[in-house]
């Protein structure tokens, strides 16, 4: 059972790690258009220095309102629990 | 349990100056490293600080958790409205309308900074109020 489960995990470490070396492999080829884009667009469409900001708070501000939300739900379900026990 | 001089003394001195620098995140988030998010862990772990070395009680003393809950239920709907004026104003949903001609002279990245701050106030008051609802011996979540 014991040597079941490992050859089950080198079996699934094994694919994870041939997967990623394909992927990112530094020889492969890459799409790095978005990342250009911003290089080149960021300072004059969201007029922030930081571009990792003018991602989060510019061009992808819709997440930034998911992940409010996610942390919203949290909040309300640690609340909850902790006072149901009182 | 009696408190170790060395936490007392340096989680008191240290506070504000974490506090500060939380605030400085939130605030220079469009220039440099930072922002919303990193900022207001900051400051919740500065309020996090004083109730792990002092008491829950002394850091809900100064924060209070019904004052938390307010900001992150407003500062929610803040963020809402924020999208919503963009919204008005011609933008998208959330649309940077601050760059647009109907406020002309406010520079583009008040967006950011108004954004940053809701941000802020909202993920500082959310994990806040998680921890010390966590640590509070009683379960008194306000």
């Amino acid at each position: 059972m014991v040597n079941l489960r490992l050859a089950l995990y080198i079996v699934v470490v094994g694919i994870l790690g041939v997967l990623l070396l394909v992927v990112y492999h530094p020889a492969a080829e890459r799409s790095d258009g978005i990342a250009r884009y911003v290089e080149a667009h960021a300072r004059e469409d969201t007029g922030a220095v930081n571009l990792v900001s003018s991602i989060y708070l510019g061009y992808r501000i819709l997440d930034t309102l998911g992940e409010t939300i996610v942390l919203l739900v949290t909040v309300s379900g640690i609340i909850a629990v902790l006072e149901r026990r009182q | 349990m009696r408190q170790s001089e060395i936490v007392d003394v340096s989680s008191r001195k240290l506070a504000p100056y974490v506090l500060l620098f939380g605030l400085y995140l939130v605030f220079y988030g469009h220039i440099s490293p930072g922002g919303g998010f990193q900022g207001g862990v900051v400051l919740a772990s500065g309020i996090i600080l004083l109730a792990l070395s002092r008491s829950v009680r002394t850091a809900t003393t100064l924060f209070p958790v019904s004052r938390m809950r307010l900001s992150e239920a407003w500062a929610f709907c803040a963020f809402l409205g924020l999208g919503i004026v963009g919204l008005i104003a011609g933008a998208s949903f959330l649309g940077d309308f601050l760059g647009s001609t109907l406020f002309p002279g406010i520079p583009k990245h008040a967006f950011l900074i108004i954004a940053n701050l809701i941000i802020g106030l909202k993920v500082g008051a959310g994990i806040s109020i998680m921890c010390v609802a966590l640590m509070s011996p009683h379960h008194e979540g306000g």
